[in-house]
């Protein structure tokens, strides 16, 4: 994707995108109860709150697209494709992570996240990839259960075993 | 007098074995949370919220206060020697500290912030000493309107002060109280924005939220660029010298002035209080042309305003139950985990359990002074470590921080879109801090005026028929009215129309 010359575009379009959320907001507001008898309902804040915000995109859009001098668009706007890369990879690791926690356990998932982040974020020995996602994974589990008593998903290693070879 | 007898019983517990080393955990936990580059108090405190959870309540929140001012600490260290603020507050410090470092002067940089934090958060705890009973005696003739109109001016500062464009800022500000709307009504019990979620009916918690916004989005946004190991200066001789002393002393006692009254304002975030010192030494100073040239007022000020208004900020937390800051609203949740509601009711119930806090504080920013200075090559090492390396390790924490919250998957995809978000808002440029504060203070704000609409039969004079709640809106209405102006400015500056 080119890189915009100014902010303008990319105000313009976040404008665009909270004013579509405020006006949803508008609506779903308007299903509570506004008033009741005793006073401002559950819908009397969520209601102003949302019509405020709708105003603010627009103000926000106006701002943007009249400026006469627009925010230069900085260099770094979008990372590179190793930055989509790594970013990405946080962001699987950390939903696997939580696909996983509570059907195999807090150390496996974590030690899982651990060596996949290892291994694109940093050229490291394989050995110290292991010793840091195991102490990370394990480790952890062990020193916050046992010592510290934080009840966290025990290790399942039958959730890797196939069905057809562990059975039901 | 009663609160120095209150103060004494505090000092005789607090200085038990046990609560002194939670208090030296919290201290060193806390300055590695500064010193490592995005992972600000806020997050840092809510990363480590599981470590306190096999501890009595006291222990707890001695182990997380002191964390908090550890890590602003903590946050001084990578601003001096690389250039890389920890943590928001000390990003000022860079302007001076580092040009100190790179003369050969990186030991007397860090010696004053670390002198200077010091005498700043012990002025602004005894001010808490001071103030806590008187103020907690007003708290406690406060109604539903009086609190609504505090809130406002909390409010009305966020959006005021947080933003190069107060038109995003208030973006954030609104998002947050929209995000406050979701779960159960406080009133009527009626469920809101849920989408049929039995997790939201409680709404967003405020932890998953704030690890996710300031640690994985800081995260994300920092590995954006191929990772780069950080390299720090030599630090050198930690003595300063007459001249140091005689220039810094000024600026330490008015940044101690500035963060405690700073503190003292709900909603103000801890960058105000050190760029406003920085501001004030400047125009001070008979030498402004030294100012980001390596001057030691501009390092003594701002890193004693950050850390007096640390302390301050549990003013309002103690007394009025109102949290300043994120960081304050992660220690009013570890409160609550713990069975204390915050507000004046604590220094009745549990007068015990508060003073033995606020002796704690003094024994922490002893422990950070006598601490940080002999173990400054140690934190020199600790940024050796491969970056790569301490994204893994905070990664590790934000997910067992989010589970064991509630033992439920649903914060980590909570935490996981409040990191996506956040990364996103900075792009962007939208502040982030005004949306976490109008989410904590969302509630109390909601729950305050339709309490005193019923109260008033649904008459809004309520809130000018009282005179303290009168005062407030008008100070609220004057800093709203000073923003709005601003924004037409900035509309009519900026367009062609």
């Amino acid at each position: 994707m080119d890189k915009p010359e100014t902010m303008r575009p990319v105000y313009q379009i976040v404008a665009l995108l909270i004013f579509i959320a405020g006006l949803l907001l508008v609506y779903g507001a308007l299903k509570l109860h506004y008033y009741t008898a005793i006073g401002p309902g559950p819908g009397f804040l969520p209601f102003w709150l949302s019509l405020i915000f709708t105003i603010l995109a627009v103000l926000m859009f106006f701002q943007a697209t009249f400026a006469k001098s627009p925010d230069k668009a900085p260099g770094d706007l979008f990372p590179d494709m190793g930055g989509v890369l790594r970013i990405a990879t946080i962001v699987m690791a950390l939903g696997s992570t939580a696909l996983l926690i509570e059907n195999v356990g807090f150390g496996p998932s974590m030690f899982l996240m651990n060596i996949f982040v290892l291994l694109v974020l940093t050229r490291r020995h394989f050995l110290l990839v292991l010793s840091i996602a195991l102490i990370g994974g394990f480790g952890i589990e062990y020193m916050f259960v046992h010592w510290l008593n934080v009840p966290l998903p025990a290790t399942n290693f039958r959730a890797f075993c196939p069905q057809f070879v562990c059975g039901g | 007098m009663e609160s120095f007898h209150l103060l004494i019983g505090g000092f005789i517990q607090v200085l038990q074995p046990v609560y002194l080393t939670y208090a030296l955990v919290g201290c060193i936990l806390g300055t590695i949370i500064g010193i490592l580059p995005g992972i600000g108090p806020a997050a840092g405190t809510a990363i480590l919220i599981p470590i306190t959870s096999g501890i009595d309540p006291t222990g707890s929140i001695i182990m997380l206060a002191a964390i908090y001012y550890g890590a602003m600490y903590g946050g001084t260290i990578t601003s001096v020697l690389i250039n890389t603020p920890g943590e928001a507050a000390s990003a000022v410090t860079c302007l001076d500290g580092y040009v100190m470092a790179k003369n050969g002067r990186a030991g007397p940089a860090l010696a004053v912030a670390a002198v200077g934090s010091f005498i700043g958060g012990g002025v602004a705890t005894l001010g808490l000493i001071f103030l806590a009973l008187p103020l907690t005696r007003l708290a406690l003739t406060f109604g539903p309107p009086e609190i609504f109109s505090l809130l406002l001016i909390g409010l009305s500062l966020v959006t005021a002060l947080a933003s190069t464009s107060i038109v995003r800022a208030l973006i954030a500000a609104f998002a947050g109280l929209l995000f406050a709307q979701v779960g159960i009504d406080p009133i009527m019990g009626m469920e809101r924005f849920t989408f049929g979620r039995l997790e939201l009916l409680d709404g967003f918690q405020i932890v998953p939220v704030v690890m996710g916004l300031f640690g994985i989005g800081e995260i994300l946004l920092s590995i954006e660029r191929p990772i780069q190991n950080m390299f720090a200066a030599t630090v050198g001789s930690l003595f300063l010298s007459k001249d140091d002393i005689k220039r810094a002393t000024g600026p330490v006692l008015r940044g101690s002035v500035i963060g405690f009254f700073l503190g003292l304002v709900p909603g103000l975030g801890s960058m105000i209080p050190a760029f406003l010192s920085y501001a004030t030494e400047k125009r001070l100073s008979k030498h402004p042309e030294e100012f980001g040239k390596g001057a030691i007022e501009g390092v003594a000020g701002p890193e004693t305003a950050n850390n007096s208004y640390a302390n301050a900020a549990f003013i309002p937390l103690f007394t009025l139950g109102i949290p300043a800051s994120p960081t304050m609203a992660i220690l009013m949740g570890a409160l609550m985990m713990n069975g204390l509601v915050p507000g004046p009711t604590l220094f009745v119930e549990h007068s015990q359990f508060v003073w033995a806090i606020i002796a704690s504080f003094l024994v922490g920013n002893l422990i950070l002074l006598v601490l940080n200075l002999p173990l400054i090559p140690l934190w020199v090492a600790l940024l050796r470590v491969p970056y790569g390396i301490l994204v893994v390790i905070v990664l590790i924490f934000c997910v067992l921080g989010a589970y064991s919250l509630n033992n439920q998957v649903f914060d980590i995809w909570v935490m996981l879109g409040a990191g996506i978000v956040g990364y996103l808002m900075k792009k962007v440029d939208i502040p982030s801090a005004p949306l976490i504060l109008t989410l904590i203070l969302g509630p109390l704000l909601e729950s305050t005026l339709r309490q005193s609409l019923e109260i008033s039969g649904g008459e809004f004079s309520v809130f000018f028929n009282r005179p303290i709640s009168m005062t407030l809106i008008v100070l609220a209405t004057l800093i709203l009215l000073s923003s709005t102006l601003q924004i037409f400015r900035q509309v009519k500056t900026d367009s062609e129309v």
